[in-house]
């Protein structure tokens, strides 16, 4: 619990930190384009505040739970598993979109779920390699109804229509 | 009214209208049946898809997915005694032990006929309800608009699961960021950092779609396995027999009906009370009412009546504020709210005007999807409960796939994949931290409109706030928006009792 809350504190320091910079970035902007983000923008951060305020109270009390504790404490106990479970899921996520921007939805789509399936699902080579081939080829064909140019990946054109050669948008 | 009514209908009826109607529907009752993938997910990974489609079918679309999630959430609740949405909780209290009792045939029957049920008193109430609206809708200026927005918004806040203070902060948050981007008011960029990405602002179907779907995934996937076994007495049941009395159970029970279908409308129209509120006062008032008190919670058919019925009546009539004021009815409206901006429809006052016919076509919709997946509901509810059954490991690579294609599609822009990604990393901490995400979505949805309210309230009054509180509707909504955010603090205080909802 002591834990739970020193995380809690860090998480809304940084939501703070992140308001402050907008509010901040607001001052230089004509009054009538700034005017609105003030309003909502210092009510929101003097509450995040009372929360960290809160959150910091919790973690020097030993992480007595409280009202405050929200979905992870008041919750169901199943809901939320530690960070490590949680970051390994975050990986195969992560992963997924990271192959998708270098070799495109038609290439990494059947190869993350080939993988997922057979390192994360427990199913045998067979299976995950027909589950992954059928839901990717379904999948890619019903979205092709509703876009014709699928992101083909940002490495250089290895497979004509298949794998590389977009364009990588301005960031 | 007649003439909207005709082109809604006829727009329904059309191969496209139907084929959107009853692929929402099917969408809906599968992610209804898989426990922890119900309420908002499903209507969130929707919304990209129906990107490409006529506003109309993009409607329909959701219409079958709103309202065919109740039924689909109560086969588990009453085979497996696992909710698939938070909505279907009450009806486990009875399904449950009458599908133990070898009569889950009638259950399912039950809880199907009383959807049927529950949507048409919803959409009788909001039918009723929308000429009455109208004026007072009209009569709505600028200034009357800021606060309405804000009454919902504290609503919302209030009734959202979590702390109070973080249900506020999460609104506050979703408002700054939806200020990312070009402002049209006064043409000019604001918290771009530079970035051309962002020079449209946060896109709304990655943000909303990753902060729900993928914090959602991250939690399902991580705490892995699926739910409890079929009942060993499913095989034995003389399936026929009992759909036939289940149906029975509900018409001959016309005045609960009416009771039910009427409180689920009531708690529709409050702004973001939503359907686990809908069935519990439901079947609260039931319990207190029926001669046969000692049943409930032991597998009566009133109960499971009590909570269906008003659990769909609730998506009838919680179009009513989504429409009218652009405050969602209920949690899984805000998105709908997102599909309106996505397609180009404003609620509130131009789009009584202008779009009724996409009104009637939501609530018909609601209906006719109810009346085909009531009928095919009952014959095929033991298959579809087994959708249940599989591992939530296997069934989360393909919301992932899902979720990405779609924050792709919605623009044809890489980059929105990874802010699909960021917004799910975001959605799940702020969860972990008991952040309501639904404060967070409407804040980022409604927060152009509230400044372009607040804004050209100013411009009416050459500057001067007293404009916010010098018309007598806008007095009103301050006190209720008062009201509203002070009554459950100084009850909080005075009894240190908590109260979550959803």
């Amino acid at each position: 619990m002591k834990r739970r809350s020193r995380d809690e504190a860090v998480f809304v320091a940084l939501l703070v930190l992140g308001l402050a910079a907008m509010l901040w970035a607001g001052a230089h902007y004509p009054y009538d384009v700034s005017l609105f983000p003030f309003v909502m923008g210092f009510p929101t951060l003097a509450i995040l505040l009372i929360i960290w305020i809160m959150a910091m109270r919790s973690h020097a009390g030993g992480g007595k739970p409280s009202q405050n504790s929200g979905e992870c404490g008041s919750g169901p106990a199943g809901d939320f598993t530690g960070w490590g479970a949680m970051l390994d899921t975050l990986a195969w996520i992560v992963a997924y979109a990271l192959l998708i921007f270098l070799a495109g939805f038609i290439v990494a789509t059947p190869l993350f779920l080939l993988v997922f399936f057979y390192k994360k699902s427990d199913l045998s080579l067979f299976k995950s390699f027909l589950g992954s081939a059928l839901a990717s080829l379904a999948v890619i064909r019903f979205v092709m109804a509703f876009a014709s140019d699928l992101w083909l990946g940002a490495l250089p054109e290895i497979w004509p229509g298949v794998l590389g050669g977009s364009i990588i948008p301005p960031l | 009214m007649l003439e909207s009514m005709a082109m809604a209908l006829g727009k329904m009826l059309e191969p496209m209208g139907l084929l959107s109607l009853f692929s929402g529907c099917l969408m809906g009752a599968v992610f209804g049946i898989l426990p922890g993938l119900g309420g908002i997910l499903s209507m969130a990974v929707a919304l990209p898809f129906s990107f490409g489609m006529e506003p109309m079918n993009a409607m329909l679309l959701f219409a079958g997915i709103m309202s065919s999630e109740g039924f689909g959430g109560a086969i588990p609740a009453i085979l497996l005694n696992t909710p698939g949405t938070a909505q279907n909780a009450a009806t486990c209290m009875d399904g449950y032990p009458m599908a133990k009792k070898g009569q889950a045939g009638r259950a399912i029957s039950i809880a199907a006929t009383s959807c049927l049920v529950g949507s048409l008193g919803g959409v009788v109430m909001t039918m009723i309800l929308l000429p009455i609206v109208k004026p007072m809708i009209y009569a709505f200026g600028y200034p009357e608009f800021f606060w309405m927005t804000l009454f919902g918004l504290i609503t919302i806040v209030v009734a959202a699961k979590g702390h109070l203070f973080k249900g506020l902060a999460g609104g506050g948050i979703g408002a700054m960021l939806s200020m990312v981007g070009y402002t049209d008011m006064y043409g000019v960029m604001r918290y771009t950092g530079g970035s051309d990405y962002l020079w449209d602002g946060i896109p709304l179907v990655p943000f909303v779609t990753g902060l729900f779907a993928i914090s959602e995934l991250i939690i399902y996937t991580s705490r892995g396995g699926s739910t409890a076994k079929l009942l060993s007495t499913m095989g034995n049941l003389s399936w026929g027999k009992q759909a036939i009395q289940g149906v029975k159970d509900v018409f001959s029970r016309p005045l609960a009906a009416v009771r039910s279908s009427f409180l689920g409308s009531m708690v529709g129209i409050v702004p973001g009370l939503g359907g686990p509120v809908a069935s519990f006062v439901s079947y609260t008032v039931a319990m207190r009412r029926s001669k046969n008190r000692d049943e409930f919670g032991h597998g009566s058919p009133e109960g499971i009546m009590a909570c269906e019925v008003a659990m769909d009546a609730k998506d009838g009539s919680a179009l009513l504020p989504t429409v009218a004021f652009g405050i969602p009815g209920s949690p899984d409206q805000a998105i709908l709210l997102g599909a309106f901006i996505l397609h180009g429809l404003q609620p509130g006052p131009l789009m009584i005007r202008d779009n009724m016919d996409i009104v009637y076509a939501l609530l018909f919709g609601i209906v006719l999807s109810q009346v085909f997946l009531s009928i095919i509901g009952i014959l095929i509810a033991p298959l579809m409960a087994r959708i249940s059954l599989i591992p939530s490991r296997i069934i989360a690579p393909f919301v992932l796939m899902l979720v990405f294609f779609g924050a792709y599609l919605a623009k044809g822009n890489i980059f929105d994949v990874g802010m699909a990604l960021a917004a799910g990393l975001l959605g799940y901490t702020l969860r972990r931290f008991g952040f309501p995400l639904i404060t967070v979505v409407m804040g980022f949805i409604l927060g152009p409109l509230v400044e372009r309210a607040f804004l050209q309230s100013l411009q009416m009054s050459d500057g001067s706030f007293g404009v916010f509180f010098s018309r007598p509707i806008s007095l009103v909504l301050v006190v209720l928006c008062g009201a509203v955010f002070l009554i459950p603090l100084i009850r909080s205080f005075f009894r240190k009792g908590g109260r979550a909802i959803r």
